[in-house]
C-alpha cells in the first residue's frame, strides 16, 4: 500500500510539472506558465455565466489551431503567423494536430476537445473532412465559429466553417504546369513520346484524401493536360493514370502519359519508397512533388538531391518541380537541382486565420481570403519577397 | 484365517512391462504386483524406472509391452483420464495445482458440469463432503494459494479420491516437501485410505519412514525387477544393498573432527528480518555444522541474510573475527562465502548451459584475459574439478539438464570451490538425489572440510545430520533453540528442539 | 469457527482482490479533478460525453483481451485487427456494393478469422504469443490495405440512407449513447462468460498453470484457440464500434490502439503473470485511459505529450502489478 501511494504521488506531481511546463509552451500568454491556466479559467466561467454563446469582445479571447499534422513545419510556419496575430488582436492561442496526418480519428477528438474548452474561435485544416462533420455541427450548436486555413474544410455541410484562410490550390497546381509548361527542353522531352514509348511525367501525391493535396493536382493535371495537347502531334493524346479520382484516358493511343503514385501512408519512409520506385521509371521525363512532404521524399531517395545534380547526378535530366519549401528543396532550388517550385504562404494563413476570428468577434462578417502562390527558381530564390515566405 | 493359510488377493499385476527410449532401455521386463488395500512403497535409485513404471499404470505412457491386470481384468488405459476413471489416481511430486482457484474448482477442474455454464455450489458441497471424508482443515472456498504446502497436498489427495472408482492411489515423493509433523499427519491418512480397501503405492528416497508406513517394499534397479520384501522384517541396509548393488555405510559419527584450536571463521550475531527472530551462531574452521529443523523453521531464511539474498532488518556477520558490511551476495563472495541452494534446478544451474559454462559462471572474471574469455584456461580448470569431483559426464559441454540430481549438485558445488570459497552453505545438499550419489556427496563434504574448508549444512534428513555433523544447531520457528555437540546428539533430543516453540501464540 | 460480517467480508474484498480496482478507481477519481482544475472547462457535459464516445471501441477491445492476458498471454494485433475487419467491411460497403448488414457481419468474421490464426499459432504450434499476434498485427495491417487497394474507406454518415448504421451503433439523433449500451450489453455478456462457463474458468486456469491443466485431461491447446478466437471476435465488433465512430477508415492505421486496451486491463488489475483478472476493472481501467487522453487535450498539450503519458501510465501500471504480485507470493507455512 505504501509503495501503492508512492507512485501515485509521484504520477501526480509528474503531472503537475507538465502543467507549469506545458501551458507555457503551448500558449502564447505575457505572463506566460500558470497564469495561462487562471486566464482560461476566468473565461471559460465567464463564458458559463454568459451561457455558451460567443464571448464579448471585452473578455479575453482565444481560438485553437488544428493542423493536420502537429510536427510538420509548414503549419508549425503557420502556427508562428498565428502566433503574431494573438498578439496584436488580444487572442490565447493554442495549437494542436494529430501525430501523423493519416490518424483522422485523432483529429477528430481533438476538434471535439477543442470544442469543449468552448474558444471564441476554431481554426482547422481538416485531414478529412467528411469524418468531421458531425463533430463541426457540434461547434455550429455550440456557437464556435470555425475558420478554415491551408486545406481547410472542403465540402463542408455543417455550416460552421465562416471563413477559409488558404491557397487556392487549384490555382496553385495549374500555376507550376504553366511554368513548367514554359521549359523548351521539357516541351520538346514531351514530344518525343510515341505510342510505343510514351513520355511520362510523374506525380508523387502525399495521400488523395485532404483537400488541398486533391486541389492541387487537380488543377496541376487539367492545366497541364490542356497546355500538353496545344503540342504538336500530342492532341487526344495524353492519358492520365495511376489513382481513380484523376484517371483520364486519352481518345487515341497515349504518347504522353501523366502518371500520379500515391504511397501507403504519409510518413516519410513510405514516402520515400514511393519516390524510389517511380524514379525507376523508364522515360521519366518530369517529375511533380506536390507538397514538402513528397519533395522530402523524393531529396531521400536520391541521396539528399544529389543524384539530381545537372552536372553529374544519377537523374541529371530529370526536370523536377516542387511545392512549399523546406530547407532541403530551397537548397536543391538554390543549386539547380529543383527546376522551380511554388510556395505557399503558411505564415499568413495562421495570420489570417487569427485576424478573421478578431473579425468575427467584433461582429463583422469575414471574407474567404486567397494567401496565394508564388513561383520561385534558382533565380530568385533570394529576392527578399520570396525568401520571406520560405520557412525551413 | 490362519497365519499359513493366508491367501492375498492381487488387485494389481503388473508383468513383463518393456519401454525403449531412444538410447535407453527404461523399463526391461519389470514387474510389479499389489495386493488389495496394501501400503506398498517403491524404491530404487534415480534412473531405476520408478516414474516411468507408474507412468504407465497410469495411462501417461501408451507405448509399452507387457501386460496389466487389474481387478482380474487385463487392461490398457489409452490416457490419464481413462486410467483415473478407471479406478488409479497418482499424486505427483510437483503437486499441479492452480493458485489463483479455490480448492473445489482445483478438484473438479475438467469435470464441473455437462454444459457449458458452471455452478460453483455443486463442486463446493461435492468437496465437503471430501473433506468431511479425510477431515481436512480446509473449507472448499479456501484458494490455493493461500495454504500451506502440508495442506496442499491433502487436496491432492482429496482430488484423487473424488474419482469414485479410485481403488490404487499413487503416491510420489509425497513427503519431500513436508515437515516430520506433516509427514506424521499424512501417514495416518494414508492409514484411513488403507482401511477403506484403498491401495497405495508409496514412491520414496526415505528409508526410515518406509519401515513406518509400508507393508512390503519392492526394489527396481537400471530398470529391471529386484525384488520385494515384508517392510516389517526386512533391514534397511539390505534395502539399500538391492537398491545400488552394495552396501552403504549408515552410521551416525560419534564425535567432532574438528581440531580444538581451530578458529572461528564466521559469527553471526543477532539476526533480525521479518521471519527470523535473534539468531546467533558461530562456525569453525574445518568443521560441518549441522542446521536440523521443521521445513519452515527458518533456516533457509538465515543463511539467505548471511549470504545477502535478503536484506536483514539487523544484525551483524563477522568473518574471522571481523565484522563486515555486506549488502549484495557479491560482497558474500568476496569475503569467501557460497551458498548452494536448496532448489538447484531453479537457483544454482542454468539448465541449458553446458557444463563447462556452469562452472566457470562465477569465475569469469578470473578467466578474462583482454576483454575475452579464455577458453582452454576455462577447459583446463574444468576439468580438474570433474576428476576431483567425479562428476560423470560424457564431455565437459554436456548440457547440465542431462546430468543425474547428484552429478548436477557436484557442478554447483565446482562452481563455489572455484570461486574460492572457503565457507559452504550447503541448502538440503542431497534432496532428489539417490542413494548412491549421496554418499558420493557425503564424501565429498568430507573431505573438503578435511582440507580446511568450513561447512554449514541445512538438512530436514535426520540420518543425514547424524552422519554429517560435528555440530547442530536446531531451528525452530524462526529462532535457534538448542545446539548439541555431535557425541551428545540423538534423534529424540533433536525433534525435541525442533518443536519446542510449535503451538506458542505469536 | 465465527461467520465474518458483512462488513468484514467486503473489508476483505476490497483490501484484497478488489484492491486493484479500488486503486483503479481512485486514480479515475484523481485524474478527472486534475484536470478539472487544470484543463480548459473540463467539467462540463460536453467532455464528459467526449470521454464516453471515445472509449467504446477501446473497450470492446479491451474485453477480449482480458481474457488472454488472464491466460498470461498476449494479443498486440487487436488494434490493426480493428482497423483492418472495419477497412475490409467498409470495402465491402462502397466497392462490392453489399448492403451494409451484410458488411458488418464480414467485419466480425474478419475479425474471427485473424483471432482463429492468432489461436492455431499459439494455442496448435505453440508460438509465443507476444511474437505470433506481432507477426499477425502486420500481417493484418498489410493485407487489409491491400484488399481496399491503400484507399480510405467510409461508413454512412447520420445523413445517408444508411445512416441507421450510425444511430443503432454510436449514437442516436438526441444524443443517447448507443456505444455505450452495445458496450455494457457485451460486458455482461462477457462477464458471465468470464465467472460461470467452462470457458472462463479455463480462462483463469490456463493461466495459473497451464500444464497443470492439461495434465487433469483439458484439451489446453482447443480452449487457447477458442480464447484467442474470442479476442479477434470483439475486435471485430470494435472495428464496427470504430467505424461507428469515426466514419472514415484509413489503411495502414490501427497500430497503437492495442496499447490503450492493454493498458485499461493492467489498470484494472488483470495481472500480465497470468490466473488474475476482472471485467469490471477494465472497465474501470477504459475509462481511466479515455480521462487521461481526454483531460491532456483539454490542457492543450501537443498530442505527442498524449503518447508520453500512456507510456507513463502502462509502465505505472505493469510496476504496480509486479508489485502486487510480489506480495502475494510470500509464502505461508
Amino acid at each position: 500500500m505504501k509503495i501503492t501511494k508512492v507512485l501515485a504521488i509521484a504520477l501526480t506531481a509528474m503531472l503537475l510539472a507538465t502543467t507549469m511546463f506545458g501551458c507555457g509552451s503551448s500558449s502564447q500568454s505575457d505572463s506566460g506558465g500558470s497564469a495561462g491556466a487562471t486566464e482560461l479559467e476566468t473565461e471559460t466561467e465567464a463564458e458559463a455565466e454568459a451561457g455558451s454563446e460567443t464571448t464579448p469582445t471585452t473578455e479575453k479571447k482565444s481560438i485553437v489551431l488544428i493542423s493536420k499534422s502537429y510536427q510538420n513545419q509548414f503549419y508549425q510556419a503557420a502556427f508562428k503567423g498565428a502566433m503574431d496575430a494573438g498578439e496584436k488582436y488580444g487572442f490565447e492561442v493554442t495549437t494542436n494536430g494529430p501525430d501523423s496526418e493519416s490518424n483522422i480519428p485523432q483529429q477528430v477528438d481533438q476538434v471535439s476537445a477543442a470544442i469543449n474548452q468552448k474558444p471564441t474561435a476554431i481554426a482547422l485544416a481538416a485531414c478529412d473532412p467528411e469524418s468531421l462533420q458531425e463533430t463541426l455541427t457540434k461547434a455550429k450548436t455550440n456557437g464556435i465559429p470555425v475558420i478554415g486555413f491551408d486545406s481547410g474544410v472542403p465540402g463542408d455541410t455543417s455550416g460552421a466553417v465562416v471563413a477559409t484562410a488558404a491557397t487556392d490550390n487549384t490555382n496553385a497546381g495549374a500555376f507550376v504546369a504553366e511554368n513548367l509548361f514554359n521549359d523548351p527542353t521539357f516541351q520538346a522531352r514531351m514530344m518525343e513520346g510515341t505510342e510505343a514509348n510514351p513520355a511520362i511525367l510523374a506525380i508523387l501525391a502525399q495521400d488523395s484524401t485532404s483537400g488541398s493535396i486533391v486541389f492541387r493536382v487537380n488543377g496541376f493535371v487539367d492545366k497541364m493536360g490542356e497546355l500538353l495537347q496545344t503540342l504538336d502531334g500530342l492532341e487526344g493524346a495524353v492519358e492520365v493514370t495511376g489513382q481513380t479520382i484523376w484517371n483520364k484516358a486519352s481518345a487515341s493511343p497515349a504518347k504522353v502519359k501523366i502518371v500520379i503514385t500515391v504511397p501507403p501512408s504519409t510518413n516519410q519512409a513510405d514516402i520515400q519508397t514511393a519516390a524510389s520506385t517511380m524514379l525507376k521509371v523508364p522515360n521519366t521525363v518530369a517529375l511533380f512533388a506536390a507538397n514538402q512532404g513528397a519533395v522530402d521524399g523524393l531529396l531521400g531517395a536520391t541521396a539528399d538531391g544529389m543524384d539530381l545534380d545537372r552536372a553529374a547526378g544519377k537523374y541529371k535530366d530529370l526536370i523536377v518541380v516542387g511545392f512549399d519549401a523546406g530547407k532541403g528543396q530551397k537548397e536543391a532550388i538554390a543549386n539547380g537541382s529543383f527546376f522551380g517550385s511554388v510556395t505557399q504562404d503558411p505564415y499568413t494563413m495562421g495570420y489570417e486565420a487569427v485576424r478573421i476570428a478578431a473579425e468575427i468577434a467584433e461582429g463583422k462578417t469575414p471574407a474567404d481570403i486567397d494567401t496565394g502562390a508564388r513561383w520561385y527558381n534558382s533565380e530568385n530564390i533570394t529576392d527578399s519577397e520570396i525568401s520571406v515566405l520560405l520557412y525551413d | 484365517m490362519s497365519d499359513t493359510n493366508k491367501v492375498f488377493q492381487d488387485i494389481l499385476q503388473m508383468k513383463d512391462i518393456d519401454v525403449m527410449f531412444p538410447g535407453v532401455h527404461a523399463l526391461n521386463r519389470c514387474s510389479f504386483t499389489l495386493r488389495n488395500g496394501e501400503i506398498h512403497a517403491l524404491v530404487g535409485e534415480n534412473g531405476a524406472g520408478k516414474s516411468t513404471l507408474m507412468k504407465v499404470l497410469t495411462g501417461i505412457y501408451t507405448d509399452y509391452e507387457g501386460e496389466i491386470i487389474f481387478n482380474n481384468q487385463t487392461v490398457r488405459f489409452n490416457s490419464v483420464k481413462d486410467a483415473q476413471l478407471k479406478g488409479i489416481s497418482i499424486v505427483h511430486q510437483e503437486l499441479n495445482l492452480l493458485n489463483h482457484l479455490t480448492v473445489a474448482q482445483n478438484i473438479f477442474i475438467g469435470r464441473e458440469s455437462e454444459g457449458f455454464f458452471l455452478n460453483d455450489k455443486i463442486i463446493n458441497e461435492k468437496t465437503n463432503e471430501l473433506i468431511g471424508q479425510f477431515r481436512i482443515n480446509i473449507k472448499p472456498t479456501d484458494k490455493i494459494s493461500s495454504l500451506s504446502v502440508g495442506k496442499l497436498q491433502m487436496v491432492e489427495i482429496a482430488r484423487a479420491m473424488s474419482y469414485p472408482n479410485t481403488k490404487i492411489l499413487i503416491l510420489d515423493e509425497p513427503t519431500a516437501a513436508l515437515s516430520d509433523k506433516e509427514t506424521v499427519e499424512l501417514f495416518e491418512k494414508i492409514r484411513e485410505l488403507k482401511a477403506k480397501g484403498i491401495a497405495v503405492i508409496f514412491i520414496s528416497h526415505r528409508m526410515a519412514e518406509l519401515k513406518k508406513i509400508a507393508d512390503r517394499i519392492t526394489v527396481l534397479r537400471d530398470g529391471e525387477y529386484v525384488g520385494t520384501a515384508e517392510a516389517g522384517s526386512c533391514e534397511i541396509p539390505n534395502i539399500i544393498r538391492m537398491m545400488v548393488g552394495r552396501t552403504i555405510l549408515q552410521e551416525p559419527k560419534t564425535a567432532s573432527a574438528v581440531l580444538p584450536d581451530a578458529p572461528v571463521v564466521l559469527e553471526a550475531r543477532n539476526l533480525v528480518s521479518p521471519v527470523i527472530k535473534d539468531v546467533s551462531f558461530q562456525l569453525r574452521k574445518g568443521e560441518i555444522l549441522g542446521f536440523a529443523g521443521l521445513v519452515g523453521a527458518g533456516r533457509t531464511e538465515v543463511m539467505r541474510l548471511i549470504f545477502c539474498a535478503d536484506p536483514k532488518a539487523s544484525g551483524e556477520v563477522l568473518i574471522n573475527g571481523k565484522p563486515v558490511k555486506m549488502k549484495l551476495p557479491q560482497d558474500a563472495v568476496s569475503n569467501g562465502i557460497g551458498y548452494l541452494s536448496e532448489d538447484r534446478k531453479r537457483f544454482g544451474l542454468m539448465l541449458r548451459l553446458s557444463l563447462l559454462d556452469n562452472v566457470i559462471l562465477g569465475s569469469i572474471d578470473k578467466l578474462i584475459s583482454r576483454g575475452l574469455i579464455r577458453g582452454k584456461k576455462s577447459q583446463e580448470v574444468v576439468n580438474h574439478y570433474i576428476s576431483e569431483l567425479k562428476i560423470k559426464t560424457p564431455s565437459l559441454r554436456q548440457l547440465v539438464q542431462f546430468l543425474s540430481g547428484g552429478n548436477q549438485q557436484k557442478v554447483v558445488v565446482a562452481k563455489w570451490l572455484l570461486m574460492d570459497t572457503d565457507i559452504l552453505i550447503f541448502d538440503e545438499p542431497t534432496r532428489g538425489i539417490d542413494v548412491g550419489a549421496k554418499s558420493e556427496i557425503y564424501d565429498l563434504m568430507n573431505t573438503l572440510a578435511a582440507e580446511g574448508k568450513s561447512i554449514i549444512m541445512i538438512s530436514s534428513e535426520l540420518s543425514e545430520i547424524l552422519r554429517m555433523s560435528d555440530r547442530i544447531i536446531v531451528m525452530s520457528e524462526g529462532r535457534k533453540s538448542g545446539e548439541l555437540a555431535i557425541s551428545e546428539a540423538s534423534q529424540e533430543k533433536i525433534m525435541e528442539l525442533a518443536t519446542q516453540f510449535i503451538g506458542e501464540a505469536h | 469457527m465465527n461467520q465474518p460480517s458483512t462488513i468484514e467480508k467486503v473489508k476483505s474484498y476490497l483490501l484484497g482482490p478488489g484492491l486493484q480496482k479500488v486503486i483503479a478507481l481512485s486514480a479515475l477519481v484523481v485524474l478527472y479533478v486534475f484536470f478539472g482544475i487544470f484543463g480548459a472547462n473540463f467539467f462540463s457535459r460536453d467532455t464528459l460525453v467526449s470521454i464516453f464516445d471515445s472509449s467504446y471501441y477501446t473497450g470492446f477491445i479491451a474485453i477480449g483481451l482480458t481474457f488472454v492476458i488472464i491466460t498470461s498471454g498476449i494479443d498486440l494485433s487487436v488494434g490493426t485487427v480493428t482497423v483492418g475487419s472495419a477497412l475490409i467491411g467498409g470495402v465491402a460497403y462502397n466497392i462490392w456494393g453489399w448492403p451494409i448488414g451484410l458488411c458488418l457481419i464480414l467485419v466480425v468474421l474478419v475479425g474471427i478469422l485473424f483471432g482463429f490464426f492468432n489461436g492455431l499459432l499459439i494455442g496448435k504450434l505453440g508460438l509465443p504469443p507476444f511474437i505470433a499476434t506481432l507477426g499477425t498485427q502486420f500481417m493484418s495491417l498489410g493485407i487489409c490495405s491491400v484488399v481496399a487497394q491503400v484507399q480510405t474507406m467510409r461508413y454512412p454518415n447520420i445523413m445517408d440512407d444508411d445512416g441507421w448504421f450510425k444511430t443503432v451503433f454510436f449514437k442516436t439523433k438526441t444524443g443517447f449513447p448507443m456505444g455505450a449500451l452495445w458496450l455494457t450489453l457485451f460486458a455482461v455478456l462477457a462477464i458471465v462468460l468470464l465467472n460461470h462457463t467452462k470457458l472462463g474458468r479455463y480462462t483463469f486456469a490456463i493461466g495459473c498453470n497451464e500444464e497443470a491443466v492439461r495434465l487433469s485431461g483439458i484439451h489446453t491447446k482447443n480452449w487457447k484457440i477458442l480464447i484467442y478466437t474470442l479476442s479477434g471476435f470483439f475486435a471485430g465488433l470494435s472495428g464496427i464500434i470504430y467505424a461507428a465512430t469515426y466514419s472514415a477508415i484509413t489503411p495502414q492505421t490501427g497500430n497503437g490502439l492495442e496499447m490503450y486496451a492493454i493498458a485499461a486491463c493492467v489498470i484494472g488489475g488483470t495481472s500480465l503473470s497470468g490466473g488474475v483478472g476482472s471485467l469490471v476493472g477494465t472497465m474501470i481501467g477504459v475509462l481511466v485511459i479515455n480521462v487521461l487522453k481526454n483531460g491532456l487535450m483539454s490542457m492543450s498539450l501537443p498530442v505527442q505529450w498524449q503518447q508520453f503519458f500512456i507510456g507513463v501510465v502502462v509502465v505505472a501500471a505493469v510496476l504496480l502489478d509486479i508489485i502486487r504480485v510480489k506480495n502475494a507470493g510470500k509464502v505461508k507455512r
